[in-house]
């Protein structure tokens, strides 16, 4: 009798347990997939390999919430192989080992080829796709292309007109620093450059221990110093005569190193960080060894969350804009999927290729389901789940939701997803640094390709030699003499490199490129 | 007569193929090595022609033979470049100094090592000094990076021993550069090569030793008259092979992962070689007939240098590699 009441009540506990459970099984379970984006079949996928040429890339499995979804809605799966290195992809075009697709930011001319990749305006028109690609994209993947046809779309492309009907901030260098240093220094007044190095000064004074300014060399340098001292961040200029000026060999250029200097003579950046990578910098801020940190608007307070542990005190801010100049970027995008001729599925390949830049598929990929993982805030910027949000404190959103199959991407999507979770204090600078960016597409446009010959050749020595290297020496000269004789040398180099030839070369090409967008030199 | 001389070749070619038979399983070893270099060093040999054509990667391997012809239009633009000059210095400076540092020390270590009578002691220092050998230069680089740092331990001693008031710049200052890549390859490869020369000594006859002590020869007249003489076959032929080496780092072959791994925009001046230099201008902009011309360059150096010293030590030493 006892038994048969201890089965009866193990039986009504699992029932209801079952029956609770239940609505929430359902309330989890996303809306069922409409047929709009269906290409495949999800039960039995159409599986599609890719290379992704970013051996840094967080993820080399297809699995999570996202790409579940993905797979749901459109019967497509994919199989990455991520990159072991920067020479891996050349390997694989010279031998024909190409995977279905390939998703890149470099080589973007190499493979714009016909015997190498099909070109989505051909397949387009082949298997009657409806998709109405944007002109401005495919402008932009012509720059890459040697006949007249586009073998790929910039993912995360976005013009002015996109930033100004957006609250987020775009992804460039900039600096973050303690502002609760600063109060305690007085808060003294920061308007411009000069400003910027009494601050730095007096850091160094009050706490003689810890590095005024920390950068590394690997990603964002000294950006936000060239943009202070009213210098491009292009390799290129266009004076009012329409003729190509190369911005090292600039008067705003040698402010620039001349500032940087100064910065050096006064012992208020190091010349360690030219050996150091992004980790480093933030290592020195969050080992409270740092005041300030060169990185980029991607890196909000929880980048250096880590400071928090020792010192729940610090709180990080970015930097205003400290000058009116514009905050100059030539983007056309970041990267490209190709669509091989190995690719055994061109059309289920093109299809899948419309639903990622869909902004169905951009959200999808980059946010999660709407309803689940977010939803639309106030303001415009998306307001993530408990989980979503806990994930990402936890660092296990790559894992458990996977959101970076995003070959379509927005990078207006991106960096919504990104202010979103960013606090209030953030919200001035984004916006000033917003509204101090200005995308000028041409200088990318117009930069040589691979069928330019030996003008791509002086070009990327050009800028193997200017970026960084070039540089180093010039800013870490002890004296003022030494910097005088160091940045000498350095335009003598740049003399050497060719870079007169290249701007001659340049003059005519950057004249049809500013006209092709509506811009004007004069 | 004629028959003869038939009959005593058939009779040798008889007597090498039942040497051959006898031989069989060590001849497939044999055959083995050879088929491995055969194809992964002799077939991709004819890659070597890309230097001399205007080869695009989209055209796969078959464009290895279809593109232009361009001479010596590559060998001209690194000959031309405006870093060939620094690029050549660089290299031959690192690499001269780091044979002439490096190479005397495995023998040292190695006569040393062999003169220590305690067994666990000796066979304790061939350890310490062998382990470093395994670990790589990534590793390696990544450790001397957090020592060598401005708060690190290497500059905290310096300061503390009163050497500098303040840190010195190390890892970035163009004048720390070559005594590091020196001391680190040192340190990383002379375990390695001393036990080369160790097996050159357990070959030495003890005899000689016997006789040299019943002369009244003490421990340095040994090793000066007997250890030294009989490994310098081997010391030369590590010499030649180390010089063959040069250009990539004599004994350790390690100036590319050093300069690659330890080189940086401050110390770029003295550490940027031609193989650095080639895999950022040539390999990554996938610029392979350059960077094919260029590797092409130093093998060439590379193939005079070992007939150079071999010629030269034969006429010196007597001893050679072939």
């Amino acid at each position: 009798m006892k038994k048969n009441l201890q089965s009866c009540f193990a039986f009504l506990l699992t029932l209801s347990l079952l029956i609770s459970s239940m609505p929430l099984a359902w309330a989890e379970e996303a809306a069922p997939a409409d047929d709009k984006w269906m290409i495949g079949d999800p039960d039995n996928p159409v599986t599609l390999t890719v290379f992704i040429n970013f051996s840094w890339y967080s993820t080399e499995s297809f699995t999570g919430i996202i790409p579940e979804e993905i797979t749901r809605r459109t019967g497509i799966k994919l199989e990455p192989i991520r990159a072991v290195d920067n020479n891996q992809l050349g390997v694989m075009i010279a031998s024909g080992e190409l995977p279905d697709l390939v998703f890149t930011s470099k080589l973007l001319d190499t493979l714009s080829d016909p015997s190498v990749s099909y070109a989505y305006n051909e397949l387009i028109d082949e298997y009657g796709v409806d998709w109405d690609v944007d002109n401005s994209h495919i402008v932009n993947a012509k720059a890459f292309s040697s006949d007249d046809n586009y073998y790929f779309l910039h993912s995360h492309a976005a013009t002015d007109e996109d930033w100004a009907n957006t609250t987020a901030v775009p992804m460039v260098a900039t600096m973050v620093y303690r502002h609760d240093m600063y109060e305690e220094l007085g808060s003294p007044e920061v308007k411009n450059a000069d400003d910027l190095e009494n601050l730095l000064m007096m850091v160094k004074e009050k706490w003689p221990e810890i590095t005024p300014l920390v950068f590394s060399v690997d990603s964002w340098y000294l950006n936000p110093l060239k943009t202070w001292n009213n210098c491009s961040l292009q390799y290129f200029d266009v004076d009012e005569n329409g003729q190509c000026q190369i911005v090292a060999k600039s008067e705003a250029f040698y402010n620039y190193l001349k500032y940087a200097n100064r910065l050096y003579q006064k012992g208020l950046i190091k010349a360690e960080c030219f050996s150091w990578d992004t980790a480093a910098a933030r290592t020195a801020i969050c080992s409270n060894t740092a005041f300030a940190n060169i990185g980029s608007t991607q890196y909000g307070p929880g980048y250096y969350s880590a400071i928090l542990e020792e010192h729940p005190e610090a709180d990080l801010r970015e930097m205003m804009p400290l000058s009116d100049y514009k905050l100059n970027e030539s983007d056309l995008g970041w990267a490209g999927t190709f669509i091989t001729k190995n690719n055994q599925y061109p059309e289920e390949s093109i299809r899948f290729m419309q639903f990622l830049f869909s902004e169905e598929g951009q959200k999808l990929s980059q946010w999660g389901r709407e309803g689940i993982e977010y939803t639309i805030g106030e303001n415009g910027l998306p307001v993530f789940s408990e989980e979503w949000t806990k994930s990402v404190d936890e660092n296990t959103n790559a894992e458990i939701y996977n959101p970076w199959f995003y070959f379509g991407g927005s990078k207006i999507l991106e960096a919504e997803a990104r202010c979103a979770v960013e606090p209030d204090t953030y919200i001035a600078s984004n916006n000033a640094i917003r509204e101090s960016y200005h995308n000028e597409p041409w200088y990318a446009y117009a930069a040589p390709k691979e069928s330019d010959g030996d003008y791509k050749v002086i070009y990327d020595k050009m800028v193997d030699f200017a970026k960084t290297n070039g540089q180093a020496k010039v800013i870490v000269s002890a004296t003022d003499e030494e910097f005088e004789k160091n940045y000498a040398s350095f335009i003598s180099q740049l003399d050497s490199i060719g870079v007169d030839e290249l701007a001659e070369f340049m003059t005519p090409r950057l004249q049809e490129a500013m006209e092709l967008f509506g811009a004007s030199y004069n | 007569m004629e028959l003869e001389q038939r009959k005593q070749r058939a009779g040798r070619m008889s007597l090498g193929l039942r040497t051959f038979q006898k031989q069989g399983m060590l001849q497939l070893f044999v055959l083995a090595g050879v088929i491995y270099i055969f194809i992964f060093h002799y077939i991709p040999m004819f890659g070597l022609i890309i230097g001399f054509k205007d080869y695009k990667i989209t055209t796969g391997i078959g464009g290895m033979f279809t593109s232009n012809w361009v001479g010596l239009k590559y060998f001209k633009e690194f000959f031309g470049d405006y870093k060939f000059g620094e690029l050549m210095r660089n290299t031959l400076v690192l690499s001269i100094l780091k044979l002439i540092c490096s190479f005397p020390i495995p023998i040292l270590l190695a006569i040393f090592i062999n003169e220590v009578r305690n067994r666990p002691l000796k066979k304790f220092i061939q350890t310490v000094s062998y382990l470093p050998y395994f670990i790589s230069w990534v590793i390696v680089s990544g450790m001397l990076k957090i020592m060598a740092d401005s708060s690190g331990i290497i500059n905290q001693a310096i300061v503390a021993l009163g050497i500098s008031p303040k840190p010195l710049e190390l890892l970035t200052s163009p004048k720390y550069f070559y005594p590091i890549a020196i001391l680190t390859a040192i340190w990383k490869d002379t375990g390695w090569w001393t036990i080369i020369f160790l097996a050159a000594i357990t070959g030495i006859d003890p005899t000689l030793y016997e006789a040299a002590e019943i002369d009244g020869a003490g421990r340095v007249r040994k090793m000066l008259d007997i250890t030294l003489p009989s490994i310098a076959p081997t010391i030369t032929v590590v010499l030649i092979m180390a010089l063959g080496n040069l250009l990539g780092g004599g004994l350790s072959g390690s100036n590319f992962e050093q300069c690659y791994l330890l080189g940086n925009a401050g110390n770029i001046e003295v550490s940027d070689i031609i193989q650095t230099y080639v895999m950022r201008i040539g390999l990554s902009n996938a610029r392979y007939s350059y960077a094919t011309a260029v590797g092409m360059f130093q093998s060439v150096i590379s193939v005079i240098l070992v007939y150079t010293s071999n010629l030269i030590s034969k006429k010196v030493s007597g001893n050679g590699l072939f």
